[in-house]
């Protein structure tokens, strides 16, 4: 089909249409509405979960810190502490600046533009994110194992405790290979984005 | 009359434009309805901040393609959909050879790259190029050089089938 030929085929259709009148004003409301609700509640439900339970365990660390004796123990849970604090913020900073590109007062080229740049931004919070999990999960099994059942493991460090720690580093290294290979994958399809919308520009 | 009445009036006038794009961004009925509810949606956001020095079908083009845009975007990754139950819209070409015609222009847009679909929906819509390079953010020499790309692509098209 040639543009005028479509041309010609839109101008009709455009006819068409005008006949149709569908929207109502109740229509309009209720669209409006009915994404307002699913848009917050999806967001609302997801971060305050996550967040919730963060900050669960934080304060339960924070109630219980007298209870770290030893100066390894306190450091532990200190980062333990600041890792459960910025954690959340991180991933909710990181997961809003993706969801609030403001598509009403930019162009496609600053639409893609930012959405790169914020999808760059992204990816390197949730590198920083699975790190700061990583580091958590160390800390926070000595810090648990004191609170929980007064038990130092830093300073018994028994059988079980040394045939976990293998298991683990293994399991963060498979983790930590996932994410970096998915987001360098997200951030080459950026790119790639990127590179379609300037081009020529 | 009051914001919120002007709202709904300049959407009434201009539905047909949020058909126009989600019919050319969607593969089936519900997508189409989904993206038509988010482009609605978006306006709605968007309009305390519209003031008026763009025309209003240039302004609900922008924020419709800049919707499509993003919102088809998180919806493949997010292969997640709102529920539709209580909105359905049906637009009806009765004149079933311009609806053939139709089809077939909008399987060849369909084609496209996202951004070039874009460019071309607004110049059927008849927008001159300056009107594409401000709606979209390129040039207009840019503007240009994608359109007349398309074009070959389409002459290619046809030569083929």
């Amino acid at each position: 089909m040639e543009l005028e030929e479509m041309q010609a085929a839109w101008t009709a259709m455009s006819g068409e249409l005008a006949q149709q009148k569908k929207l109502t004003n109740e229509l309009i409301m209720k669209m409006t509405q009915e994404r307002y609700t699913n848009t917050w509640n999806h967001v609302r439900n997801f971060e305050i979960f996550g967040t919730l339970i963060c900050y669960a365990i934080l304060l339960y660390l924070l109630f219980n810190f007298g209870k770290l004796d030893t100066t390894p123990l306190r450091i532990f849970g200190s980062i333990a502490a600041v890792s459960l604090g910025i954690l959340p913020i991180l991933s909710l900073k990181s997961i809003r600046g993706m969801k609030e590109i403001n598509v009403t007062s930019m162009n496609i080229k600053e639409i893609l533009e930012t959405y790169s740049k914020r999808k760059k931004q992204f990816v390197f919070f949730q590198k920083f994110n699975v790190f700061m999990s990583f580091l958590l999960m160390l800390v926070v099994v000595p810090v648990s194992g004191k609170i929980i059942n007064n038990e130092d493991l830093l300073s018994n460090f028994d059988d079980k405790l040394l045939l976990a720690m293998p298991i683990m580093f293994v399991f963060f290294g498979l983790l930590m290979w996932f994410a970096i290979y998915t987001y360098k994958r997200i951030l080459n399809k950026s790119q790639r984005m990127i590179d379609e919308a300037t081009k020529r520009s | 009359m009051a914001a919120e009445a002007r709202f709904y009036q300049m959407i009434k006038d201009h539905e047909g434009i949020i058909y126009k794009i989600t019919r050319a961004y969607c593969d089936t009925d519900d997508d189409q309805m989904d993206l038509y509810q988010e482009i609605v949606y978006q306006l709605w956001k968007g309009y305390k901040n519209y003031r008026g020095d763009a025309k209003p079908s240039t302004w609900m083009y922008r924020v419709a393609l800049n919707t499509a845009f993003t919102h088809l975007r998180k919806e493949k990754k997010r292969g997640h959909k709102v529920s539709l139950e209580h909105v359905q819209i049906n637009y009806e070409i009765k004149d079933n050879h311009l609806e053939e015609k139709l089809a077939k222009m909008y399987a060849q847009i369909k084609q496209l790259p996202d951004i070039d679909k874009g460019i071309i929906l607004l110049l059927l819509e008849g927008k001159k190029y300056e009107e594409i390079a401000d709606i979209t953010g390129f040039t207009k020499s840019n503007v240009a050089t994608r359109i007349s790309r398309t074009k070959d692509k389409l002459r290619n098209r046809l030569g083929k089938n």
